[in-house]
């Protein structure tokens, strides 16, 4: 068996297959070599064969030609004489037996054999025998027999050389084999050795091998790197596992290593720590012993997460709170992450541990102090939601009046606009506007306009449908919108409800207001189909309405048209101030009671290059409103005083009325102005009279006192205009310096079939005539009028059937030809 | 008693079987020709010089030689008995003699039947044959015996 082994060790071994490798070429080279031989040995025969037959033939054609026997005995010493014939010998035909005489021996016919081979009968001798025929006619046969034994040393010659030579090369091979197999086996065994100490964990010899074979000396070297690599690495995993070893043993989280069978194989000082063992209890324990509840472990096999057989994996981790029990059996609240690593010697667990009893306490406290700012966060909520709520209500609701406000309004309406567009219907939106409310608020205070602006409100409310919607837009301004309509009727209607609502008189605290309403109509989508235009137009509807008697007014576009040129008019007039494009009107007053002319109203008029000569009412509330209306009085009183101031001269003695509006008794450069212009054209202050209506003074009836009282001591007359249009305090009036009355022609006009405006117009009378007043009716329009007016007493009149306005041209020939005289003065 | 018998006829076997071979391989190297040609005999020159390429007429024919490669023993025999040379120098000769003389080499058959068709197909064919081959062919005249003894 030992022997055995040994052949199999040197089969396998480098030597052992180099050696067979050298035998296996040999077993090859040599039969190759004696092949050779085989070759050198079949000439060798074929040169003696050759040789042979042609000897033979040559002594039987000598025989041939003899006769006699001692020709015979010639010829055949001779052939016996040349090298390497044994036998030469004549049998003829008669039996006779002819021998060389210089041979020994004969051979008896019976026992020559004839060759016709090398070798052929292993006698050394080669018999040959051919036939002759003699001179006689007789036929004989030569036979010969050469010697073979030289050709045979020959060839065994041949083969003992090439066996020296085989032996020889053989030998010479081998011996540079034998000498380079230890140096190829030498350094191969001390790499070997090497290997088998790196193996075990030696390697902290450096490898020294010496050898002039590259391929060994490679090897050498690269095993060398190789264990220098290995040595590198050991220290790296030595220092890591030191590193490890310190963090498992400081780490604060216990970590413990569990195998497939729920075994223990290692806790670090932290898991010891927590569950209250020692070191040495580890190989007792298993994990039964540390977890009230082991499912959590995936034991079986079909539990694993994912399958990694035959490698080294870890699966994700998880993480649970359960139950651990210490050494003393008491279970504490943990914290564990499962983390599966698949070995090929089975399955371990690692398990990090962290005691979460603090924790749990602290999550219990945490969730009572949730709980509770939950509750109040739930509390306060509520609270903020209805603060939101009222928060909400206030920005999208009016305070005063508790209608949605302009913001709410326009939402409703781009809602209201979405829903007409899809359903193809009509809306309306209708802006209103209250008449006098200015002059409440400034007269009465603003406790008294915000009562009013609620009561208008509540009664503006019983006139609309549920579905509608009334804001405020502010001041005195309501909105209503009619999200859907039929017609343009259902819109109509409803303005004219509104109107009627504010029919009756308003009364708050004993006072009692009549307030009017003013409502502009816009439509859709006649009239627009966004809500600033629709805005736009019910406004522009809204100042319509205020011009109106019917007291709304449905959008016109002309109309509107009309105000977006108020601003190319703006520009216009104040290029007609500037170039006095503005003429002077004039028109006759006369004294009732002396039948005489007394003076004349200066009305202005705008002759307009396209538009012809346009009425104050058409141009006086644009300037009034854009600031021209002092540029544009002071042109007026800057030409009527030149006009009075020319018929003076003329000794027309007219006494000349110029309106004032509120912005001038605002002005308080206009007493400086007025003496500045009476200076300029020397007219004296009785010649000069101021008209102002109740609502110029009661915008600011303290201002307008002060003007006009500045104006009463420059000796100028002053009227109040359009008597009983506005509203005013005749308490008030009676402080005020003027000296007459001006009843407004609205009630002069209809007084003969008006009992009420007759009413009004006598009491009007009577109440100036107490003030100490002088009376003037405007609108004087008829004889009977005017024959009424003297009858109850009114001091003067002025109307178209005195004389409409006239040119100051006209007006001297008008005086030539009226009944009333110029009264003239005394002087 | 038995024993005995047994061996002396094993002997008598064993002695006997060489007897019995050497006779059946008794046997006749012979020149054989196609009978239509009349020719009877040639002489030992003849022969030879008809084998070794030489023209040779006979009874009014052009001889010509085939060559018997059909047995090696029979074409040693041919060769030590009509030619005198060894197969190499045969073998030069016979193509030196064409390239020499002009003509074509002497056919040579590896089988006999081959060898007995050319005979008889081509009268004035001469070739060296075994004798049992055309012992009972009529068609064929043996003209001489090259050489007679025992074959092992």
């Amino acid at each position: 068996m030992a022997r055995h082994n040994r052949i199999k060790i040197l089969l396998h071994s480098f030597a052992g297959r180099i050696t067979i490798g050298v035998i296996l070429i040999h077993a090859l080279l040599i039969p190759f070599l004696f092949g050779v031989v085989f070759v050198i040995e079949a000439g060798y025969k074929q040169q003696f064969i050759e040789y042979v037959r042609h000897d033979a033939a040559v002594v039987a054609e000598q025989l041939s030609e003899e006769q006699t026997e001692s020709g015979f005995l010639h010829h055949l010493n001779d052939a016996a004489l040349s090298g390497g014939v044994l036998v030469a010998q004549l049998l003829t035909e008669d039996g006779m037996l002819v021998n060389s005489t210089v041979l020994d021996k004969p051979i008896p016919p019976a026992t020559f054999q004839e060759d016709f081979r090398f070798g052929e009968h292993g006698d050394s001798v080669y018999y040959i025998s051919l036939p002759i025929g003699t001179a006689d006619g007789k036929s004989a046969t030569v036979q010969m027999g050469f010697d073979e034994a030289p050709t045979q040393e020959q060839i065994q010659k041949a083969y003992h050389r090439v066996e020296i030579l085989a032996v020889s090369y053989i030998t010479l091979s081998l011996l540079p084999v034998a000498f380079l197999i230890p140096q190829l086996t030498r350094p191969l065994r001390k790499l070997r050795d090497t290997a088998q100490k790196i193996a075990k964990g030696e390697a902290t010899e450096q490898l020294y091998v010496k050898s002039s074979i590259y391929e060994i000396s490679g090897l050498a070297d690269d095993l060398e790197s190789m264990r220098h690599e290995l040595v590198d690495r050991s220290q790296a995993i030595i220092a890591r596992e030191g590193r490890i070893s310190a963090i498992m043993n400081n780490v604060v989280d216990g970590i413990i290593t569990i195998d497939d069978s729920g075994t223990i194989e290692s806790m670090n000082p932290a898991a010891l720590q927590i569950f209250g063992y020692e070191q040495s209890d580890i190989s007792n324990i298993n994990l039964d012993n540390l977890l009230n509840d082991t499912k959590i472990f995936p034991r079986n096999a079909d539990d694993q997460i994912g399958s990694s057989l035959g490698k080294t994996s870890v699966t994700s981790i998880k993480t649970h709170e359960t139950m651990g029990r210490r050494k003393d059996g008491i279970a504490f609240p943990i914290e564990i992450a499962i983390s599966e690593l698949t070995r090929s010697e089975g399955r371990l667990f690692i398990a990090i541990v962290r005691d979460i009893t603090e924790r749990k306490r602290s999550e219990e406290e945490l969730k009572a102090l949730h709980d509770d700012l939950e509750r109040r966060v739930i509390k306060r909520t509520k609270e903020l939601a209805s603060l939101n709520q009222e928060l909400e209500h206030q920005a999208l609701h009016d305070a005063l009046t508790e209608l949605p406000n302009r913001l709410l309004l326009q939402d409703r309406m781009h809602q209201a606009l979405l829903t007409a567009q899809r359903e193809h219907h009509q809306l309306a939106l209708l802006i209103t506007d209250l008449d006098r409310f200015k002059e409440i608020n400034d007269t009465l205070g603003h406790h008294y306009g915000d009562l009013v602006l609620q009561e208008v409100s509540a009664r503006m409310r019983t006139a609309l449908r549920g579905s509608d919607t009334i804001a405020r837009l502010g001041g005195d301004e309501f909105a209503v919108l009619l999200p859907y309509i039929e017609s343009t009727d259902d819109a109509v209607m409803t303005a004219r409800k509104l109107v009627a609502t504010m029919e009756k008189p308003i009364v708050l605290e004993d006072h009692s207001f009549h307030v009017g309403i003013s409502v502009g109509i816009a439509l859709y989508p006649d009239h627009g189909n966004d809500g600033s235009t629709m805005m736009r137009h019910a406004d522009v509807a809204m100042y319509v309405a205020k011009r109106s008697t019917s007291g709304y007014a449905l959008y016109d576009h002309l109309e509107d048209q009309h105000s977006v040129s108020r601003l190319a008019m703006v520009g216009e007039l104040r290029h007609a101030i500037e170039h006095k494009q503005l003429v002077l009107f004039y028109q006759p007053k006369i004294n009732l009671k002396e039948g005489q002319i007394t003076g004349v109203e200066a009305l202005v008029r705008w002759n307009h290059p396209q538009r012809g000569l346009l009425s104050p009412d058409e141009f006086i509330p644009l300037a009034e409103h854009t600031g021209l209306i002092r540029p544009l009085t002071f042109f007026v009183l800057d030409e009527a005083l030149h006009q009075a101031s020319v018929w003076k001269k003329n000794d027309l003695n007219l006494k000349m009325a110029i309106n004032l509006s509120a912005h001038h008794l605002q002005d308080e450069q206009l007493t400086n102005k007025v003496e500045s212009a009476m200076r300029q054209w020397d007219v004296p202050p009785e010649l000069l009279e101021f008209e102002i209506t109740e609502s110029a003074i009661m915008a600011n009836p303290l201002r307008a006192m002060n003007t006009l009282t500045q104006l009463s001591t420059m000796g100028i007359g002053l009227s109040i205009d359009d008597f009983g249009t506005g509203y005013s305090s005749l308490i008030y009036l009676k402080q005020l310096p003027v000296d007459e009355i001006k009843i407004d022609k609205s009630f002069v006009i209809d007084m003969m079939e008006n009992n009420e405006d007759l009413v009004i117009v006598r009491s009007t009378i009577d109440l100036a005539h107490n003030m100490g007043r002088q009376v003037v009716a405007e609108g004087v329009e008829s004889e009977e009028v005017l024959k009424l007016l003297i009858e109850l007493g009114c001091d003067m009149a002025q109307g178209y059937y005195i004389s409409r306005p006239i040119t100051a041209n006209i007006i001297t020939q008008w005086l030539q030809q009226t009944q009333w005289p110029l009264k003239r003065s005394n002087a | 008693m038995k024993s005995r018998h047994a061996i002396a006829i094993l002997l008598m076997l064993l002695l006997g079987t060489p007897t019995l071979a050497a006779n059946e391989n008794n046997r006749h190297l012979v020149l054989v020709t196609d009978s239509t040609t009349g020719i009877t005999a040639l002489t030992t020159s003849e022969i030879h010089k008809l084998f070794l390429g030489l023209p040779i007429k006979k009874g009014g024919h052009s001889l010509e030689a085939a060559i018997n490669h059909s047995d090696p023993f029979l074409y040693e025999i041919f060769l030590q008995k009509i030619v005198y040379m060894s197969s190499i120098s045969y073998d030069r000769h016979l193509l030196s003699n064409v390239i020499q003389l002009g003509g074509r080499r002497l056919q040579i058959f590896n089988n006999t039947r081959s060898l007995l068709n050319a005979l008889k197909q081509r009268p004035g064919t001469v070739s060296v044959l075994w004798e049992n081959d055309v012992k009972n062919r009529s068609d064929l005249t043996i003209i001489g015996e090259i050489w007679h003894g025992t074959t092992e």
